[in-house]
């Protein structure tokens, strides 16, 4: 007879493809790159979850270092995700997700307006991530954010 | 894994580029981060998606550990932070129903025995989830494989440490009652 301990820990275990992730995520550091962290994110106050239960589901985030930043806006129904670089400039900025390689693959490529602006259209499910290089030259990455 | 060492210096280790350190960590609480999120009702989908992204946040951040061998309690608190994110709204999974157990189990064991056992795991199941809250959560962190330890839990859920093996002493004898009766109600309902 199983004790209820043993029962319920069997009721649910790590699934292998978890932990594989987990392991992988090691080789997913944007080692070398600036690293942008989260600096606001609209669905962690109060306004931000009153606006999606009024149903526009749009949700604000922002990434900062000591002299650059990315404002983001995601809207659910479209996958869209639109983007603010400051200071702003054409520069390259590129999406990319975790994958066993170095740093994760990059899902999509391209170059922000002149005064800083991209969109991404079909943005995919899961942890993802923004990479750029800021005025200084720096590559700067944003930590890993879900959709 | 290596139990022997300790978590501090394999927090030390994968900061300095250790992969083999990484992945030791990885075993010791891979469990305890599934079981954070799955505390907080998430589907399969929805707690793998938090788990990666608890992990891909430790591996950015792991230089700059305050505490290394308080990780486990950085890893309950950000896969906490996670799990509610998803809960307020991150795109949600579309909602399909958890790939029922006995798909993963052994084939070669008897039907007989898999009904008895899956009978069994829905009627714990059943009970564990008209637990209250606070009691699902506590049980399920501690359910981990290996268990986190006291002082982490306690870090990280802002409980004394003194009061968590009385409330899981408490949890669990609500458990056996919940499950007690439940068998007296399908015995009346048999009879």
């Amino acid at each position: 007879m199983k004790s209820i301990e043993e029962l319920l820990s069997s009721l649910d275990r790590t699934p292998e493809h978890v932990v594989v992730a987990a392991r992988q995520s090691f080789r997913c550091r944007a080692a070398g790159d600036q690293l942008a962290e989260l600096t606001y994110d609209s669905s962690e106050d109060l306004l931000g979850l009153t606006s999606s239960v009024r149903g526009t589901s749009t949700r604000q985030l922002c990434f900062a270092t000591e002299d650059s930043s990315v404002e983001i806006e995601l809207r659910e129904d479209a996958q869209l995700l639109v983007g603010q670089l400051i200071p702003s400039g054409p520069v390259e900025i590129e999406l990319t997700i975790p994958s066993g390689s170095e740093a994760g693959d990059v899902r999509w490529r391209e170059r922000a307006d002149e005064v800083g602006r991209f969109a991404i259209d079909d943005v995919p499910a899961g942890p993802i991530r923004l990479r750029w290089t800021a005025s200084s030259g720096r590559q700067v990455s944003t930590e890993w954010f879900r959709s | 894994m290596e139990p022997g060492i300790d978590t501090g210096v394999l927090v030390i280790a994968a900061a300095t580029g250790d992969e083999s350190a990484w992945e030791s960590l990885v075993d010791r609480f891979a469990d305890l981060v599934w079981s954070v999120a799955r505390a907080h009702g998430l589907d399969h989908a929805d707690a793998a998606d938090v788990s990666q992204t608890t992990w891909l946040h430790l591996a950015e951040h792991i230089a700059r550990i305050n505490e290394p061998d308080k990780v486990g309690a950085w890893l309950i608190t950000t896969a906490r932070r996670e799990s509610l994110r998803t809960i307020r709204g991150v795109r949600r999974h579309v909602l399909m129903e958890d790939s029922p157990d006995w798909q993963l189990q052994d084939p070669t064991i008897e039907v007989d025995e898999r009904l008895a056992d899956l009978i069994t795991q829905a009627r714990v199941r059943a009970a564990f989830d008209s637990l209250a809250e606070p009691c699902r959560q506590l049980l399920r962190i501690l359910m981990a494989d290996p268990p986190p330890s006291y002082a982490d839990v306690s870090e990280a859920l802002s409980i004394p440490i003194g009061s968590i093996g009385p409330t899981r002493a408490r949890c669990l004898q609500r458990l056996r009652q919940l499950l007690a009766r439940k068998d007296r109600v399908e015995m009346v309902t048999r009879g």
